[in-house]
């Protein structure tokens, strides 16, 4: 068990991808597949440059060098307009903080990409109450961001990331703003609705015990993945 | 603590058979090693002859002698006690991952200290994994999802002493062979 | 340990040590300060006029008794320079005010705090009134040198009528020397009191962050303030019939007019906040597209930023349409135009005046307009996290770009079109929906007086309340420039 390809599909990868923040390098050719319905950590210090991988792996931002594939497209091809529609389609987002429209109701932030994408009120609102109870957060859907606790806000991110069905979920330290109690009800939660749906999640945390609720772990250290566990474990004497 | 208070605090919740106690002590402590029926009737007689606990009915059921047993009220006291007073943190904490760290850098070197770390590590995350799941599942009990936060917090302590001595095994290194 | 007093120079360095939002800022505090002295020296200028003094070009200065008018409207010109002002004073100010809750977290008074922000602002507009100073100087000297009528002893004569000859400007009058350095001193200390009472809440809380309840606006005083004043002007006449002649003919009557003026559009303006707070009450729970979603729900959490936006533009609008029912009235009654008009009447004086007032109409509106871009682009800079992390997650920069437009217009849109109607309305009530002229004169030799209706100024209403729009638009589109910036990836990085 090397790489988690082989039979099963992969849903999206990368390859040798660089990208720098003008003079300063934050990831140096990093290359990594995730399998359909996987849940993939990547951990590492702040500064190895995890987050900037995950926003390479979301379309929003187009890498210096190499490509990211999801499914059969390369997005890191792409134009921004069309990276930027992806987001509200095959592809969900949860950051740490700040991500939802402070003016907007929890229902109407978790109805705002169906209706980026065209649906109609109604529509959308039912669907996005849908989700919200799926994350038991439906009693705040008159609810406004700057009245809600760090993990219910968290909960209604996720349940906007998720209200189109994206193929992949990619999570940027979503409780990194929360206490470990908090925390853990949004991981559970996370875990419980993606496995139901077969979603395939990327999660960037620089926690162990966060890290720990994926299928698999890779590590950054400066920009570059280390070397696999599983070959340091079979390679040599345990 | 000692087997013997955890008989003391089982009994607190009826008379038992010793057969009854074991059941009851692997499935609260599912984190424990499983007691043997040994272990648990001679603790018993133990805790008899200082009068903390008392035989109550002798049943016998075709087989072994089936003694009931009860608390005392020497020993609900004693379970008292011992409930109210907190636990000693230990001034010595075994640390069998830094004793090999230290012994692989002596017998093989720098590099190798570094490769046992990291796969230490990977080991470690293993394990978790293995216990976050347990918590995860709808059909945990809450005393199994206890046992993982126990487990789970002290792995993640190792983990971080793991990677503070990645950081310095070439300081360590300098220091142990000169 | 010193527990001395600071001296202002060590609170004023650090307090200053900004960077371009602040330079900026106090950039343009000198700008509209210079822009309010030289308004301002013009006006004592006017006011210093003496009977020797001329001939003037513009019969709205030459004749003694329109000046009160000038002066008023040089006067109310300084409505829209500080109102820009004011709105500059709030670029870099978030970042200015966590400086000034760092002062005080260190020890610094509340009134220390205050002092340093009164003298960055003094001086800026202290600076600013120097150089409007200059400019008045120069001015001065570049307009003094004129073709006059002068009469062979050398004396120059006046000639009230000729409109081709004399100064445009009124630069050969020195103002009074008090009104000099009430003008030279008023602009900055102004400046600097309206800074400091600006600041009480952010100097008082060594917290910078102010815990925003969200406050619904006051419908009731504004609306009785607009209906009141309103009500009386479009039917000042009517009213003026019904009091008793005693009390009509008293000298101080008239000034009842501007004071209903006055009424009428602070309850205009105190109302922006209330009327945009329910039209994003209203559209929000209604509207299938992101963009109008987005902004009706900005606008009905911060409907206060409406009402900065709206002040200056909806007294340019209401003073600019009252002009327009005036120009229409006056200047059929003096025969200049309609249907009976005076064929030999080549002076047009009222319509010539009114476009010197069309003119001052547009300048002030220009100065609103530029208020509004800067309010639009602080907004959007202010709120850089947000929108770095929507475009993030897939809000496109056209939605964004979009809502922000919307935000800023759209409650501009119904305010604008009530201070047209209220103007053209209110000055057809205080001066009559119909005057007298002289009709053809008859076979028999005798002039009559026809009543005639005064035509509703459609045409050139419209086209302030366009323009008016209009410039909002590109203004608004303007901040958009800022959001490019504002949305970059990097907004995000600061909490990672």
């Amino acid at each position: 068990m090397s790489t988690a390809s082989g039979e099963k599909a992969v849903a999206l990868s990368a390859r040798s991808l660089v990208y720098s923040y003008g003079a300063a390098p934050a990831v140096k050719g990093v290359s990594l597949e995730v399998a359909r319905g996987e849940i993939l950590s990547i951990t590492g210090a702040s500064g190895s440059g995890k987050s900037t991988l995950l926003l390479c792996l979301a379309g929003v931002l187009a890498p210096d060098a190499g490509e990211v594939r999801l499914g059969d497209r390369i997005i890191s091809a792409e134009s921004e307009s069309e990276r930027s529609r992806l987001r509200r389609s095959q592809v969900g987002v949860v950051f740490q903080f700040g991500q939802l429209v402070p003016e907007l109701t929890a229902l109407e932030n978790v109805a705002l990409p169906l209706l980026l994408g065209g649906a109609r009120r109604s529509a959308a609102e039912t669907a996005a109450r849908t989700w919200l109870e799926r994350f038991e957060v439906g009693g705040l859907a008159d609810a406004r961001p700057p009245g809600m606790s760090g993990g219910q806000s968290q909960r209604v991110a996720i349940a906007r990331a998720m209200v189109t069905e994206p193929e992949v979920v990619l999570a940027d330290e979503p409780t990194g703003a929360l206490d470990s109690l908090s925390g853990e009800l949004v991981m559970n939660q996370l875990v419980r609705v993606v496995r139901e749906a077969g979603t395939t999640v990327v999660l960037v945390t620089h926690d162990a015990r966060v890290s720990a609720y994926g299928d698999r772990e890779i590590h950054l250290r400066d920009g570059e993945l280390d070397p696999h566990p599983a070959d340091l474990l079979d390679a040599g004497v345990s | 603590m000692s087997n013997a208070h955890v008989m003391l605090g089982l009994l607190s919740r009826g008379q038992q058979h010793g057969y009854d106690l074991k059941r009851a002590h692997d499935e609260q402590f599912p984190a424990a090693r499983p007691l043997a029926y040994g272990q648990v009737y001679a603790t018993l007689q133990r805790l008899e002859k200082q009068g903390l606990v008392e035989p109550v009915t002798v049943e016998r059921v075709d087989g072994p002698d089936r003694t009931v047993y009860a608390l005392t009220d020497a020993g609900r006291t004693e379970l008292a006690d011992w409930l109210d007073s907190p636990e000693p943190p230990s001034p010595y904490v075994s640390n069998p991952l830094a004793v090999k760290v230290t012994l692989t850098i002596l017998a093989a070197g720098e590099q190798e200290a570094h490769t046992y770390l990291r796969r230490q590590r990977a080991a470690h995350l293993d394990r978790m994994r293995d216990y976050t799941r347990t918590k995860t599942e709808p059909s945990s009990s809450l005393p199994q999802v206890l046992a993982a936060d126990y487990a789970l917090a002290h792995l993640d302590a190792d983990l971080r002493w793991i990677d503070t001595a990645l950081q310095r095994v070439g300081a360590l290194t300098k220091e142990i062979t000169s | 340990m010193s527990t001395g007093t600071p001296r202002t120079t060590t609170l004023l360095r650090v307090a200053a040590v900004g960077g371009r939002a602040d330079r900026l800022r106090i950039a343009l505090t000198a700008v509209g300060s210079a822009a309010a002295t030289f308004a301002l020296l013009l006006a004592a200028a006017v006011a210093s006029i003496g009977p020797g003094d001329g001939p003037y070009r513009l019969n709205l200065v030459a004749d003694a008794g329109l000046r009160p008018g000038v002066i008023a409207a040089l006067l109310l010109m300084c409505i829209p320079v500080l109102t820009f002002a004011g709105q500059c004073s709030r670029i870099g100010a978030p970042a200015r005010d966590r400086r000034l809750a760092a002062l005080r977290m260190a020890g610094a008074t509340p009134s220390e705090v205050r002092r340093v922000v009164a003298w960055e602002t003094g001086l800026a507009a202290g600076v600013g009134a120097i150089l409007g100073a200059a400019a008045y100087v120069v001015a001065h000297v570049w307009f003094s040198d004129v073709p006059g009528v002068t009469a062979p002893d050398g004396r120059r004569v006046v000639d009230f009528g000729s409109s081709s000859t004399g100064l445009l400007f009124p630069t050969d009058v020195v103002p009074h020397w008090w009104l000099l350095v009430v003008c030279l001193i008023g602009v900055p200390l102004g400046a600097a009191l309206g800074a400091r009472l600006a600041l009480r809440r952010t100097a008082i809380t060594p917290f910078a962050v102010v815990r925003r309840a969200r406050r619904r606006p006051p419908t009731l005083v504004p609306a009785l303030l607009f209906v009141g004043g309103g009500l009386a002007l479009v039917f000042w006449s009517a009213l003026g019939r019904a009091l008793p002649d005693s009390l009509v003919e008293r000298p101080w009557f008239v000034l009842t007019v501007p004071v209903l003026v006055l009424i009428t559009a602070v309850g205009l303006m105190l109302g922006a906040a209330s009327g945009a707070y329910a039209l994003g009450r209203l559209l929000a729970p209604r509207t299938r597209r992101p963009a109008l979603l987005i902004a009706a729900r900005r606008m009905t959490d911060a409907p206060f930023t409406a009402s900065r936006v709206s002040t200056a533009v909806v007294l340019a609008v209401l003073l600019g349409c009252g002009a327009c029912g005036l120009r229409e009235n006056f200047a059929l009654a003096s025969g200049e135009t309609g249907p009976y008009r005076d064929p030999l009447e080549t002076e047009l004086f009222f319509t010539r005046s009114f476009e010197v007032v069309n003119i001052a109409v547009l300048i002030g509106l220009a100065i609103a307009a530029a208020g509004l871009l800067v309010v639009a682009a602080e907004g959007v800079v202010t709120r850089r996290r947000t929108l770095a992390a929507m475009t993030a997650t897939g809000v496109p920069r056209r939605t964004l770009a979009t809502a922000i437009v919307l935000e800023t217009v759209l409650p501009l849109v119904p305010t604008v079109l009530v201070a047209a109607v209220t103007g053209v309305l209110g000055a057809r009530g205080v001066y009559g929906s119909t005057v007298e002229v002289n009709g053809p004169v008859q076979p028999n030799g005798s002039l009559p007086r026809l009543t005639v209706d005064v035509p509703i100024p459609w045409s050139p209403s419209a086209t302030l309340v366009g323009t008016t729009l209009a410039l909002a638009l590109v203004m608004t589109v303007g901040s958009l420039a800022f959001l490019r910036s504002s949305t970059d990836i990097r907004e995000l990085r600061a909490a990672a």
